[in-house]
């Protein structure tokens, strides 16, 4: 009877045994399985985005100078616009007045008041000229006034001649590939050479007449005074005139702030130019320095571009290259739209417009989410869920370790050499795991 | 006299040692990690020829990772046993509804083809299953039971054996018990059911437990009547999986198996040694 109730007790252990662990071991099963997620890599060609430093890079940059510009400093009072900015013509560019101007137009007065009394002097002397006087006088005017203009024309055509690469012909002659701007200064010069010679035949005749040397010296000293005294009052004007404009510096035609070689308080030469401009119609390129970026940037990539309020812009690389100093760059096209949503230029060009080009692989190659790729250096493995079945016909999935090779990291995604498409990969894994461990897919 | 019995007994100990031996070596390693009992297993077939076998007498370290498998990691296992289980408590009860009752016919009445009938058990007592396996799975395809659990319980209802030992049992009973209930009034199922049955109470018992060995270890029929449905397969059919796939669970799986078996065995351990006692089988 004992070992009946023994065996009674047992049957019905092993049967509250094998119902109890019938009733819980999903449960404990799921619990104490490593949740992961799973996903089937794909293949395609990486792409990354790669924010570059850019500049933005005018086709044309005209110097702008001031107006009528004499050889003084000009002392600069306040500068109203910055590289980038769109002006129009009139738009005030700087502030600013001659350095020194009283100083200045006080030597031009002075320089006045001297010719001025010599030229009285010379008139106290009472010195009386006689008609052969006057024509003497009449014709040494003209040939020094013919041998200026002269000197002018020759000067001005010279300058093309050497500006064009050209020599002059025989005797003097026009070159055969002379362009119409230097034909036309031939003319001029062949004109003034003709009235100078004029100019000498008139002084020739007049030398016939007989002038004393005293009245020769009081008509060179009369005009050289003259002269003088005509040249500080067209200083001191242009002067007054230079400074009364400096009061309002204005830009001279629509268009673009591309440099500015003036800051607040400086003093520059009045001759040399201030700032460059580009036409309104010459849209600029944004340049981007690709010199340190490990990718290589091809023409047609797309870009984006943002601006600090959040706006984005989409453009592409219109042209790649190496400057002279051997910087690599890309160029990015800007469209008149474009510029206008993300600030004006000025903000482009101050910095405040993030630029991302977004890189592209050549070659397709295996991609997975950057959480599934474990390991460093040059061990890099993921975990592929296999499929297995126990010798009673269980399914579980199993990880299993493969070895990856790593070509390219982007973000979220890594491009690995090895086909892996056909294989599940696990990540995301709610716990430790290693090879051989039983998992379970996320549901959720 | 005292030196034969002691060569006796050291005889059949070492006969009961070596039938033992097994069981508790199943036993022990069940208590043996995974990990230890595959590196073992591993050894079947590579063996040394220059020393000898190791034998494990003792878990290097002690786990109960093997039925923390089976029972929890594994559902299969508990469903294989489930399906034994159903199986054999299925036949059981289809077996006490048919031969006991069988067994009765024939041994107390008398009618056309009796004898026959009698001579077809015996035969079928005597043929293999593989004689029969084909007329079976004929009969059963054109009943439409094939790959469904009823292929394997049905036929096994019908055990010829069992019938042959009740009946053999039933002749050995006095005809006066069964003439003292008729004169009380009993008829032919109150005298069955409350005469012979309370009387054939051992040999029942020893039936049940062989019949319950013969169910709980069958591998043939399910094996032949469940070939598409793995499903439904019972726990020793998937026992044979181990020879070509060590799991590291097959000692904790065979411990458990063993269980169920054991305790019928001590349930129904009396009736047993009565039951071969008794049988004209002696």
């Amino acid at each position: 009877m004992k070992a009946k109730k023994i065996a009674i007790k047992g049957l019905i252990a092993v049967a509250a045994l094998v119902a109890v662990c019938m009733f819980f071991s999903g449960t404990i099963r799921t619990i104490a399985t490593a949740k992961v997620k799973m996903t089937q890599p794909r293949s395609g060609k990486l792409t990354q985005s790669v924010e570059l430093k850019s500049t933005l890079e005018f086709s044309v940059n005209n110097d702008v100078v001031l107006p009528d510009a004499l050889d003084v400093n000009i002392e600069v009072k306040r500068v109203k616009a910055e590289v980038g900015y769109q002006v129009k013509k009139g738009d005030v560019i700087f502030t600013g007045a001659v350095a020194d101007f009283d100083k200045t137009m006080q030597q031009y007065r002075d320089s006045y008041n001297e010719a001025q009394a010599a030229l009285n002097a010379l008139e106290d002397k009472g010195i009386r000229l006689r008609r052969t006087d006057e024509a003497w006088a009449q014709a040494y005017d003209g040939l020094s006034q013919a041998r200026s203009e002269w000197l002018d024309a020759d000067l001005a055509y010279r300058a093309r001649l050497k500006v064009d690469g050209l020599e002059a012909g025989e005797d003097d002659a026009l070159p055969e590939d002379a362009s119409d701007e230097l034909k036309a200064l031939y003319e001029t010069r062949q004109e003034k050479k003709a009235a100078l010679d004029q100019a000498q035949q008139a002084m020739d005749t007049a030398e016939r007449y007989s002038v004393s040397d005293d009245t020769r010296q009081y008509i060179t000293d009369r005009a050289k005074y003259q002269q003088q005294m005509d040249q500080a009052e067209q200083n001191m004007l242009q002067l007054t005139v230079l400074n009364e404009s400096l009061k309002s510096v204005a830009a001279p035609d629509d268009g673009y702030i591309t440099k500015l070689n003036i800051k607040p308080g400086d003093t520059f030469n009045a001759t040399q130019p201030y700032c460059c401009m580009c036409p309104e119609d010459e849209l600029p390129t944004l340049r981007a320095d690709v010199s340190e970026c490990p990718l290589t940037i091809t023409k047609g990539m797309a870009a984006t571009l943002t601006g600090r309020d959040g706006a984005s812009e989409e453009s592409k690389v219109e042209a790649v290259g190496v400057t002279a100093a051997g910087g690599k760059y890309a160029d990015i096209k800007l469209g008149k739209k474009l510029i206008k949503n993300l600030g004006g230029l000025y903000a482009i060009s101050s910095g405040a417009v993030t630029v991302k080009v977004e890189y592209k692989a050549k070659q397709s190659s295996t991609l997975l989410p950057a959480a599934a790729v474990r390991g460093s250096g040059d061990d890099r493995y993921v975990f592929v869920v296999q499929d297995q079945e126990s010798s009673f016909g269980t399914k579980k999935q199993v990880l299993s370790k493969q070895s990856v090779t790593v070509l390219a990291e982007s973000g979220g995604t890594v491009s690995v050499q090895e086909d892996l498409t056909y294989m599940k990969v696990a990540y995301m894994e709610d716990r430790s795991v290693s090879e051989g461990d039983s998992v379970m897919e996320y549901t959720n | 006299m005292e030196k034969r019995h002691i060569a006796t007994r050291f005889a059949l100990t070492l006969v009961a040692v070596a039938v033992l031996l097994p069981l508790l070596l199943t036993a022990v390693y069940s208590l043996c990690a995974p990990s230890e009992i595959k590196e073992y297993m591993g050894t079947r077939g590579n063996y040394n020829q220059d020393q000898f076998m190791e034998i494990k007498l003792a878990p290097k370290q002690f786990s109960l990772s093997q039925f923390y498998k089976i029972l929890v990691e594994d559902e299969a296992v508990l469903r294989l046993f489930c399906n034994s289980a159903l199986y054999t408590v299925l036949v059981l009860l289809g077996q006490a509804v048919v031969i006991p009752a069988m067994a009765y016919a024939l041994s107390r009445f008398r009618f056309p083809g009796r004898d026959a009938l009698f001579f077809g058990i015996i035969m079928l007592m005597l043929l293999p299953f593989q004689v029969t396996m084909v007329p079976n799975v004929l009969t059963l395809k054109k009943l439409g039971l094939m790959n469904t659990i009823w292929a394997v319980i049905l036929p096994n209802c019908f055990t010829p054996f069992y019938i042959f030992l009740l009946r053999q049992y039933m002749l050995g009973l006095p005809k006066e018990i069964l003439e003292a209930g008729e004169i009380d009034g009993a008829g032919t199922f109150r005298c069955f059911f409350h005469i012979v049955l309370p009387v054939c109470k051992p040999i029942i018992g020893c039936a049940v437990a062989l019949s319950f060995a013969d169910c709980w270890n069958m591998v043939e029929q399910p094996l032949t009547y469940l070939a598409q449905n793995a499903d439904k397969m019972p726990l020793s059919v998937m026992f044979n999986q181990f020879s070509a796939s060590p799991t590291g669970t097959e000692f904790a799986g065979a411990t458990l198996y063993i269980l169920p078996a054991l305790f019928v065995y001590l349930y129904f351990q009396k009736d047993i040694l009565d039951g071969i006692q008794l049988s004209e089988l002696k």
